[in-house]
């Protein structure tokens, strides 16, 4: 490790970093130059007079301020619920041995049930796990993209319309946790299923108008499928965090 | 509640949906804010505002907090992110306050050298530009490391000494050589 220069040494000095070594160093280096010993005399003085410097204590209305600011937005959330305690709200009184055994039936159904049961073709090409198949679906479809990148978070949603379905795509890369959050503009326009793949910790909450997707970080893609009515038209605004980071149009069929 | 709970453990609880918890986040940081404010934009109800919209700021974006990153870092970028702002958009001839400070207690000699020190930091400071302002600020009324500060301040540590050290040279201009006792 190369020797610290003079600066550094005044300044370790004043913050009381500085090794044996260069304390010793730099009261040498004093002793053989005046000049050296005025200028960290000098910073000395200001640094004393700025730990001297009176701390002020704060009002008393800003703990309150914040306080009641804290609870106006929690009362706001209440009334719509915030999507976590949702989640568990809806999950609480519900044992797991319930779970388990729903879970048991859904597999078994899966399994008995002849194919194209229930979800039309295209609703189970594209909600089934499997890749989306670009080509196929793009024929049909009114596709629509928005890139997004910051410091945070970098990635891109797609939106594809296949008859009563759009899926909706969002492919991510985040540094820290992130809420997504998907706003459905327009009528007719219902979440139907959700698929994660590679985020398996993430909660995703569909609720009327809106996912709510708490990404855990890292790489995840999630492909939500939304019931639009034939004749609705709109969009899904994408948000991440508290901001807009842009919309996917999508039109009415059979234009 | 208790007492020494954790940041992330009281910011956890926060998002769990208990505002309450952030009630001991608050007076843990609020003293550090509101001085930290007040020395960066020299006016106590201005720092008063930064120090609680910092803080309410805080609490909306709690949902994107790291917890494996101290929070205090987290909190104090969002503060001085906003006294930047702040500083940006106010002119630049605004009194200083410690001109118009009264009513500080202790007797008259002591008042009047507390407010002449007062007067003379808060001149300097003002003399500093304010990304030069704020590592000082840090440094001193936040007791933050150089390490603390690049995590705040979001740039290498090389550039917080760099700043620090130029910082501190100009203030040694303006405070070192005033004084004599």
């Amino acid at each position: 490790m190369s020797e610290p220069g003079r600066e550094e040494l005044l300044h370790a000095e004043l913050d009381g970093t500085a090794s044996a070594a260069d304390s010793a160093r730099l009261r040498s280096l004093l002793e053989e130059e005046p000049e050296l010993a005025a200028r960290l005399e000098a910073l000395r003085r200001a640094s004393g007079e700025l730990e001297r410097a009176e701390r002020l204590e704060p009002p008393p209305e800003l703990l309150e301020g914040v306080m009641a600011a804290v609870r106006e937005r929690s009362r706001a959330e209440a009334v719509r619920p915030g999507w976590l305690e949702a989640l568990r709200g809806l999950l609480a009184p519900v044992p797991l041995a319930a779970c388990a055994a729903a879970l048991l039936v859904g597999v078994v159904l899966g399994v008995l049930l002849p194919a194209g049961f229930g979800a039309s073709p295209a609703e189970r090409e594209s909600l089934s796990g499997t890749a989306l198949p670009h080509g196929r679906l793009g024929e049909s479809a009114d596709a629509r993209s928005v890139a997004f990148r910051t410091w945070e978070v970098s990635g891109e949603a797609t939106a594809r319309r296949a008859g009563e379905l759009l899926v909706v795509e969002v492919r991510l890369d985040a540094r820290r946790p992130l809420e997504v959050r998907l706003v459905l503009d327009g009528a007719e326009v219902r979440p139907r299923s959700f698929e994660r793949v590679g985020s398996g910790e993430a909660d995703v909450v569909m609720g009327r108008g809106e996912v709510r997707i708490a990404h855990p970080g890292g790489a995840g893609r999630y492909r939500i499928g939304l019931e639009v009515g034939p004749r609705s038209a709109g969009a899904v605004r994408l948000f991440l965090g508290d901001r807009e980071s842009g919309a996917l149009p999508f039109g009415r069929m059979g234009r | 509640m208790s007492r020494d709970e954790s940041d992330a453990e009281l910011a956890r609880r926060c998002v769990g949906g208990d505002p309450e918890a952030f009630r001991p986040l608050v007076e843990r940081y609020q003293k550090v804010l509101y001085n930290v404010a007040y020395r960066m934009v020299h006016d106590r109800e201005d720092a008063r505002d930064l120090a609680q919209g910092a803080l309410v700021k805080a609490y909306r974006k709690l949902g994107s907090f790291d917890p494996e990153r101290p929070f205090f870092s987290w909190l104090y970028r969002i503060l001085v992110n906003d006294a930047l702002s702040f500083l940006e958009k106010r002119r630049p001839t605004a009194p200083l306050e410690a001109e118009r400070d009264a009513g500080a207690p202790g007797g008259p000699h002591e008042e009047l050298e507390r407010r002449e020190r007062e007067r003379r930091i808060q001149a300097a400071l003002r003399e500093l530009a304010p990304d030069s302002r704020q590592v000082i600020v840090l440094r001193y009324f936040a007791d933050l490391s150089y390490a603390e500060m690049s995590e705040v301040l979001a740039i290498p540590e090389k550039t917080v000494k760099s700043r620090l050290f130029t910082a501190r040279q100009r203030l040694a201009g303006s405070l070192g050589g005033e004084v004599s006792r």
